[in-house]
């Protein structure tokens, strides 16, 4: 068998394997010590089977993982996300649809801590669904808000994917996070415009509220916010400003965080254990996924694939663009099915190389990769963010669900085609940057 | 399956994996570095030549199947048939070519990359620190200089207190004996920490000032030769036994202090194009010379010395090696 | 067993978390050291490294006892219950076998890394202690794994 061919078969079987209950990162390395074997020889698959696991696992860059999640969770066990929930939806809250809106603001805030998509759709939807429930909205409009909020959580920077994508391609980690900002305001605005739209169409879905608060209690309430702010100013702003390395930032907000939770006294001894406790378990899962990559990547460069394919397709004589927008169509039908980490995984040592090939920005292509992956979190049939709210509401019909988050997909593949035809939203921060 | 019936065997064997062996060689820079498209490309195509097509090479630039600081190790178990990478990424496991990181060992990069590769020919010390694969060139990048945007140097005490970016472990020993502050940065931050005021100050070669920009936010180089950073280029050790001996004594010959010469002038050319954009850009150089170096000298000796005391506890001959690098610094300059 | 392995893991995960925080002070008062008392940490950047592994390494039998290893079900779920069973106790012996190669691979990797006595730069920590602790992990995940697929082989029979 040629290393092509055997590269092709283990795509395949990470595929089948996935599909078998398999655990990603389990399936990733199984296929990468079959492969190496095959095409290298077994002493060489078990070499890397040792070495690859520990130097991943030691990655300074890496290492930003654990610490950006701690400050997450940490501030999530506070309960400040009711604060927070309660301060946007005094300033927002009275506009008809207003309950929604503040749903995709106090998403956008949480998000500035939070590096997750599950992080932000649980603690957003344990604080919303009941609200929105209190005024009669629709549930269609309600999980669909939550859900569309929670995507926020991986494009407004810290994100641990975009963290990943720049450890997988090399591109800058700081840069990559700052990249996030535009493009994540711009989500959020479609997400507002899209609920405004449903709102009109059909007013019984978001019945109105009685009064608007007053000027010195909007101010009192933003008050509480101010730890999110703070905490995202600090990290992300000394990243931008070059006073931290990301994995410096990440270490100082964790730090942060707990030195608020403490002092403020909003963090017990029990709920301090369970953020640590959080925070290694998302850590080791997604380790696990990113050390099979690691194996998995270093299959595939073995059985020339990836650079077959980017000769093959540098060599085509299609306009860029219809190969990028092929590209997003596989990745979007492929998000259906596989978990956004691991698809990122699969498919970036193929796609990357034939993206810069072909003269895109590797930067801008990560925020794009990024919103295509997360629309897959919103479908069936393994739209994870829909299954973290149906655990949140479980009397809400999956189908339901998945019916009230369509417009929101609408508004995030709208984001992308903006940020394609205008990829300077995306690159034009980390530009200033240098 | 090479011999006197070659001609036949050869077609015959295009398709059997042993007759052609293309190596996999996997590096720690980018597939664009001169390294690779100048050094090893150019090795690549000789052996071409010279076996007949029966070795060749395949690139793994970039770390793409195992990080830096585990090239070396990659080619002990065959993961890579040549790796080639820092060996200071090794920290331990190689405490004798750590020689060329003391100060004043070299003018250039090609001139550190002869010296090594003479201690490694002249020292079965040296050679026994690579005992576990087959060496095929040991080399250096440019001695480092000291470069700032603030501060003008000029003798140890303008160094008193200042955060200086280190080259490395040993690096941080130098530093510190001149009375300022090691700082570990990745290269890729130093440019900024330069320009945002974290760092004072930074032990790099010319190279920087051209491939990271630094000529942009220096303003003074202190010309001094501070250390060399020795990097390795090695064979793992069945894939050379499995070779005829014919072919063996190929590698041998394309290899070796040439190629290592080779590699080094690669890293000088960048340091040339780095100091012409830094004059052109007011960039002021501060040679240190004659009586200018002393007081260098007597304030790094201990730093020296404690290498040497260190080693010799250990059992290397050490004074005899690092005696001997500073014969070949005057003889090969 | 199932004492023992819990006992086990939820040990080693504690000692994940402290490696957590470890991380996270070593990191800030770096950093504060560094601009306030021009005085940084030595060795801060090869404590994170080896802490980070320390706490991927330790934490994951834990996540797995919990299900929390990311996987694809719907297929499999639409089996019937017994076929389920049986599928998730074949799922585990496949953890098993492969955290069982993870391990011994490790320990070989230590192997290497203590013959050639490498090292890290700034403070000289022997590397293959890590390695060591890295493979007692994986050995953790895959008595977890043997244990879930000997308790689903039960409750299936
Ligand atoms: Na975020
Ligand atoms: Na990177």
């Amino acid at each position: 068998m040629s290393p092509e061919l055997i590269g092709v078969l283990g795509t395949v079987a990470v595929i089948v394997l996935f599909f078998l209950k398999i655990p990603i990162g389990i399936s990733l390395i199984i296929v990468g010590l079959l492969g190496t074997t095959l095409i290298r020889d077994w002493s060489v698959a078990f070499a890397q089977l040792g070495r690859t696991p520990f130097d991943t696992s030691s990655d300074y860059s890496l290492s930003v993982i654990p610490m950006f999640i701690l400050m997450g969770m940490v501030l999530s066990y506070t309960g400040m996300g009711q604060d927070l929930y309660r301060a946007v939806d005094r300033w927002i809250g009275h506009f008809r649809g207003g309950l929604a809106m503040a749903t995709i603001g106090s998403s956008a805030i949480f998000s500035s801590i939070s590096g997750s998509l599950n992080a932000t759709t649980a603690t957003v939807a344990k604080i919303a669904l009941p609200e929105m429930e209190k005024y009669r909205y629709k549930p269609g409009i309600s999980t669909g808000s939550v859900a569309a909020g929670g995507t926020l959580g991986i494009l407004i920077p810290p994100s641990v994917i975009l963290i990943l994508y720049g450890i997988l391609t090399m591109e800058p980690i700081g840069e990559l996070l700052i990249s996030g900002i535009i493009p994540g305001i711009l989500q959020i605005l479609f997400f507002i415009i899209t609920i405004a739209i449903l709102v009109r169409r059909d007013p019984f879905i978001a019945p109105p509220r009685e009064r608007k608060a007053s000027l010195s209690e909007r101010f009192y309430a933003l008050n509480k916010t101010w730890p999110f702010i703070g905490l995202f100013l600090v990290s992300i702003g000394g990243i931008y400003l070059g006073v931290f390395t990301p994995t410096e930032a990440a270490g100082v907000g964790a730090f942060g965080a707990l030195a608020f939770a403490l002092l403020s006294r909003k963090i017990d001894w029990q709920k301090l254990k369970g953020s640590f406790n959080e925070a290694v378990r998302l850590t080791a899962f997604i380790l696990l996924i990113v050390i099979g990559a690691n194996l998995f990547g270093q299959f595939l460069a073995i059985s020339r694939i990836p650079v077959q394919l980017t000769s093959y397709v540098g060599n085509l004589e299609l306009n860029p663009y219809i190969i990028l927008v092929l590209i997003l169509a596989v990745l979007f039908i492929l998000g259906c099915f596989i978990e956004s980490l691991a698809l990122m995984v699969i498919t970036l040592p193929i796609v990357y190389p034939i993206i810069t090939e072909l003269g895109f920005d590797g930067l801008w292509f990560g925020v794009i990769m990024i919103m295509v992956v997360n629309i897959g979190a919103l479908t069936p049939p393994l739209g994870i963010s829909v299954y973290v709210i149906k655990g949140v509401a479980p009397d809400v019909p999956l189908n339901t669900i998945f019916r009230g988050v369509v417009p929101m997909i609408i508004a995030m593949i709208a984001c992308v085609v903006v940020l394609i035809i205008f990829p300077q939203l995306v690159t034009i921060l980390p530009d200033l940057m240098n | 399956a090479c011999g006197d019936t070659e001609d036949v065997q050869q077609e015959a064997d295009a398709t059997s994996e042993e007759a052609y062996d293309n190596l996999i060689v996997s590096h720690f820079q980018p597939g664009n570095h001169p390294l690779q498209t100048e050094v090893l490309d150019g090795l690549n195509e000789d052996l071409e030549e010279q076996t007949d097509g029966r070795i060749s090479m395949e690139f793994y630039p970039s770390n793409q199947i195992g990080d830096a600081d585990s090239q070396y190790d990659m080619a002990v178990t065959g993961e890579a048939d040549v790796s080639l990478s820092v060996s200071g990424y090794s920290a331990g496991r190689f405490p004798l070519v750590t020689v060329m990181e003391l100060p004043f060992m070299s003018e250039s990069a090609e001139h550190a990359s002869e010296i090594l590769n003479t201690l490694y020919e002249e020292f079965p010390e040296i050679q026994e620190e690579h005992h576990d694969t087959n060496p095929l060139f040991l080399f250096s990048a440019e001695p480092a200089q000291i470069m700032s945007r603030d501060h003008r140097i000029e003798n140890p005490e303008d160094m008193e207190g200042l955060r200086v970016r280190s080259p490395s472990p040993l690096g941080n020993e130098l530093i510190e004996s001149l009375g300022a502050t090691p700082i570990s940065m990745p290269m890729g931050e130093v440019y900024e920490g330069i320009d945002r005021g974290v760092i004072d100050a930074a032990m790099v070669p010319f190279e920087t000032l051209y491939n990271y920009s630094f000529y942009e936010v220096v303003n003074y180089v202190t010309v001094g030769d501070f250390a060399a950073q020795p990097f390795f280029s090695v064979m793992n050790t069945e894939t050379y036994e499995n070779f005829s001996d014919s072919d063996q004594e190929i590698i041998d010959d394309l290899t070796g202090t040439e190629l290592a010469k080779e590699a080094g002038s690669v890293y000088d050319a960048d340091g040339e194009v780095g100091v012409e954009m830094a004059k052109e850009d007011g960039v002021e150089f501060i040679e240190l010379e004659g009586d200018a170096m002393s007081p260098w000298e007597e304030a790094l000796s201990p730093a020296v010395q404690e290498w040497i005391e260190e080693r010799e506890e250990e059992g290397y001959p050490a004074q005899e090696i690092y005696d001997r690098a500073r014969e070949l610094e005057e003889e090969l300059s | 067993m199932d004492r023992v392995i819990s006992k086990l893991n939820t040990g080693l995960l504690y000692v994940a978390q402290i490696a957590l925080l470890i991380m996270v002070l070593v990191v800030t008062f770096d950093v504060l050291g560094r601009w306030i008392f021009n005085q940084p940490i030595t060795g801060s950047v090869e404590i994170t490294e080896l802490g980070f592994s320390m706490v991927i390494f330790l934490s994951l039998a834990y996540t797995h006892l919990k299900g929390e290893h990311v996987s694809i079900d719907f297929m499999i779920d639409k089996l019937p219950e017994k076929g389920r069973l049986i599928a998730d106790s074949i799922i585990n012996v496949v953890i098993v076998v492969l955290m069982g190669l993870v391990a011994i691979s490790l320990f070989w990797y230590a192997q290497r890394l203590f013959i050639s006595n490498t090292v890290t730069g700034d403070l000289g920590l022997p590397i293959y202690i890590f390695t060591i602790i890295s493979g007692v992990g994986s050995v953790a995940f895959a008595l977890t794994a043997l244990l879930l697929s000997i308790n689903y082989i039960k409750k299936g029979g």
